[in-house]
């Protein structure tokens, strides 16, 4: 069992600060010592609800934010105080995709040059660009054709195949899901679900899936992650987790969970 | 005989400038009184135009057709004016994200108020403690009458867009997506909350989704919407378990179980579409 990425003890405080006289600060711990492994090649999920801290987790993890204390290892090498240089290169591997499909993507871009511009950043040559972008829009599912378009000729389930694109032209070894089906009808979640599967057996890729549909974790993830307010509630196989949960608070979303079969008695009755 | 609150009749909504484009096409449903009724379908299926043409609020860029009975009466022969009284005493209606149908600059116990005094004439005095019973009856602590939207949660919210809109008792509550916007757990909450009232009040509830988990939970009755037509309807039982029609068999392979044993198979549309025209 290899890991991909290892957090230790990472904490983040965002401190508030309230009243226009008198001013009060409060501080709120997004992340309370969080550690966490990712496997590679398997699918980890990120559960909890609004304010749970899964977000600034991703984010901490992109370094996108920088961590209060705590260490991160990535692919063997320490990036918790990486030079910006490095970064880069380490970012090359970690990529996103992100929740909202309609304000992810450029709308004064073409298809062309949305998926042309990762691969600028790391200076491809023009063939190269040309070949893989070809390449990766036929294995996300849409046509060569419509790489001369905008944005706005999309529905948001090819919206969603084009941000997948994005993410995976630079070939990255991780890459971090925030809620990418959760803004999609349940016939267009199935298809997009399907294509990040078969996607990732395909290029042997580690998913971060960050999520609060419960019904989406059991059918995509390997192992689950639960949080609340910053700290890890319980984390396992998901066979292990949705059979026999240990903390209150994943037992609580378990029978949250709509249409809960174990939930027989309907509300009142 | 099975009494209804509602009969829609070969409604049709359309574009006022290209008649030909149905965007709703010939659905005709009754909804059974004192019974929650769910309209399931993906977006762009005509189920919240469905909604909005029964409470009048379509936009005036649309037009509608058919026939719509509320209690015996025929709702599009109501004035601009009778229909104004109807609406939230008779029929009322939440929406699904309620950050943008609350009015940020007044307190919700304004909003509450107002919501009162427009369907009654009672002294200050009274409406403000029916207010405060609203707020209760939704769980929300009394001395919250002087928050802002913007102090409460997304549940809370909800809660009280609920509190407005069960102010008058109406007969008939439209409720679209009104828990997609929020977490499991809130949305459990939520739904049971409208479960409880709608069997206290005998009221009657259309409710619009997409999630067959929130069907399963809350319906009697389901009707299921495909391109402005109704694929199918009948009793949740039926419609979960046994569905007939092509279109709802693929849509229920869409849903994710909870065992998670079953495959996703996601709707192959031109195969559909073939079956759809065929029938």
């Amino acid at each position: 069992m290899k890991h991909i990425l290892n957090a230790k003890n990472m904490t983040k405080t965002y401190t508030q600060t309230r009243g226009f006289f008198k001013r009060e600060s409060s501080t709120i711990r997004a992340l309370d010592d969080v550690s966490i492994d990712i496997e590679q090649g398997k699918t980890l999920a990120v559960v909890g609800e609004s304010g749970s801290g899964k977000s600034t987790l991703a984010k901490a993890l992109i370094k996108l934010i920088s961590i209060d204390s705590g260490s991160i290892v990535f692919d063997g090498e320490d990036v918790t105080n990486i030079n910006a240089d490095r970064l880069k290169k380490v970012r090359k591997k970690i990529q996103m995709i992100f929740q909202d499909p309609y304000a992810s993507l450029n709308p004064r871009m073409r298809i062309y040059q949305i998926l042309e511009e990762p691969l600028v950043i790391n200076k491809f040559q023009e063939m190269d660009r040309r070949k893989k972008i070809n390449n990766i829009i036929e294995k996300v599912g849409l046509r060569i054709e419509d790489l001369a378009k905008y944005p706005h000729q999309f529905s948001g389930g090819q919206r969603q195949r084009i941000g997948i694109a994005r993410a995976l032209i630079l070939e990255p070894k991780l890459v971090i899901c925030d809620e990418p089906v959760s803004a999609l009808d349940v016939s267009v979640q199935a298809q997009i679900l399907e294509l990040l599967k078969s996607l990732q057996r395909e290029f042997n890729l580690t998913y971060l899936f960050i999520t609060h549909d419960l019904r989406v974790v059991r059918h995509i993830a390997d192992n689950v992650f639960v949080m609340q307010n910053g700290k890890v509630m319980e984390q396992g196989k998901t066979d292990i987790i949705f059979k026999k949960p240990n903390s209150t608070y994943t037992k609580e979303l378990l029978a949250s969970i709509p249409g809960n079969i174990q939930r027989k008695v309907k509300y009142g009755s | 005989m099975k009494k209804s609150l509602l009969n829609i009749n070969n409604l049709s909504i359309f574009p006022n400038n290209n008649s030909s484009l149905k965007l709703v096409d010939d659905i005709s449903f009754d909804l059974e009184k004192g019974k929650t009724t769910c309209i399931v379908g993906e977006s762009g299926s005509g189920k919240s135009l469905t909604a909005l043409s029964i409470i009048k609020l379509l936009s005036p860029q649309l037009s509608c057709e058919g026939k719509i009975h509320f209690n015996g009466d025929n709702l599009q022969l109501y004035s601009d004016e009778k229909m104004r009284q109807n609406r939230g005493k008779e029929i009322a209606m939440i929406f699904q994200e309620p950050m943008t149908s609350l009015n940020p600059v007044l307190t919700i116990g304004y909003q509450i108020q107002e919501a009162i005094s427009v369907h009654s004439s009672w002294p200050k005095k009274k409406v403000e403690e029916y207010a405060v019973e609203l707020l209760k009856m939704v769980s929300i602590d009394a001395d919250r009458v002087s928050s802002y939207p913007d102090e409460l949660s997304g549940g809370q919210r909800q809660r009280v867009m609920i509190a407005m809109a069960m102010s008058c008792k109406p007969n008939l509550l439209i409720a679209d997506e009104p828990t997609t916007a929020l977490d499991v757990t809130v949305q459990a909450q939520i739904l049971k909350l409208l479960d409880n009232l709608k069997t206290k009040n005998n009221m009657t509830m259309l409710f619009i989704t997409h999630d067959f988990g929130v069907v399963h939970d809350i319906a009697d009755n389901v009707i299921v919407m495909f391109k402005g037509k109704i694929v199918e309807k009948g009793p949740v039982k039926q419609i979960l378990s046994k569905p007939k029609h092509p279109y709802t068999k693929a849509l229920l392979n869409c849903v994710p179980d909870i065992e998670g044993k079953r495959k996703l198979k996601p709707i192959d549309y031109t195969k559909l579409n073939k079956v759809v025209m065929a029938s």
